[in-house]
């Protein structure tokens, strides 16, 4: 008699490494059925402002953006600000500031946070002070919300503060 | 893989400078305390303190932000180290690390990258690693 088969004898039994074996493939195909296309994602991040989702925000609304802006884009004056790259438009008074960046696995609202910071530090530094914040925000292609930038009020020519930082055209 | 700097006054950080890294009110890897230990081993007079607190007995102030992917177990996706001037709240240097999942990277790791490229890798040496 096999050693597999039961106690009693009548049938076969399935080894127990074999029943192993087929849990933790059923567990792995379950688990990549479930998965797929829409992954879980845990952001330990801050966002600022109020949040809008992308396809409400145009050179128009809600801020007249005259410069550095076109409607499919956005914003598209691409700068260099101590290294960190992304890409801004203004309004003519240079007051609305909308920066934005190009989305990266992972870590879009981690670099969209550090624009933030960026330009609000360099703000700061020539005394102009941001009034309202909003977070643009859109959905990764793997199901996350993500944040891609910014549109800021500030209470000064924001422009002027980062005319210097402007990639020459 | 991709990587992002910002260097605005990387001069005024050094080892004599009190730090505190702030600690995120949901910090899903204990990233806090890995940063808190990197920075310990390189030399630096730091605490791990909460974001409320009285930040007058720092000259600096360490913040991160972190993204974390689950497949089976959660993998860090990106991670971001920003240092603040305590009494400006200007921000002096931060460095980015992105990852997908598939060029995945440990939270120890991407630590010691991102704090070599803010403090330079002579302040590792310094502490005798």
């Amino acid at each position: 008699m096999s050693k597999f088969a039961d106690p009693a004898g009548l049938r076969p039994t399935t080894p127990r490494h074999i029943k192993t074996i087929r849990s933790v493939l059923l567990l792995t195909v379950l688990s990549a059925i479930s998965s797929c296309g829409n992954y879980l994602y845990r952001q330990d991040v801050q966002i600022y402002g109020d949040l809008i989702k992308k396809k409400e925000v145009d050179c128009t609304s809600p801020y007249l953006l005259t410069r550095g802006c076109n409607d499919s884009e956005l914003a598209v004056m691409n700068v260099d600000l101590h290294g960190l790259e992304f890409n801004a438009a203004f309004s003519d008074d240079g007051a609305a500031i909308l920066v934005m960046h190009e989305m990266v696995s992972g870590g879009t609202t981690v670099l969209a946070n550090m624009i933030f910071e960026g330009v609000r530090t360099e703000l700061a530094a020539q005394e102009v002070s941001i009034q309202t914040v909003t977070a643009i925000q859109t959905r990764y292609y793997e199901g996350a919300d993500v944040v891609v930038g910014y549109l800021l009020k500030v209470n000064g020519d924001g422009y002027a503060v980062l005319k210097p930082y402007l990639a020459e055209s | 893989m991709l990587d992002t700097g910002y260097s605005r006054s990387p001069q005024s950080l050094d080892a004599s400078k009190r730090y505190a890294v702030i600690r995120l009110p949901e910090d899903h890897g204990d990233i806090g305390q890995v940063i808190l230990d990197e920075m310990m081993s390189r030399g630096f007079i730091v605490s791990l303190v909460d974001e409320a607190i009285d930040t007058e007995n720092f000259d600096v102030l360490v913040r991160y932000e972190a993204v974390w992917r689950r497949e089976f177990t959660w993998y860090l996706l990106a991670l971001s180290i920003s240092v603040y001037d305590a009494r400006t709240d200007a921000l002096l240097v931060a460095s980015a690390q992105y990852r997908s999942f598939y060029v995945q990277s440990s939270k120890e790791r991407a630590t010691r990258l991102l704090l070599n490229e803010i403090f330079g890798e002579q302040q590792q040496s310094q502490s005798g690693e």
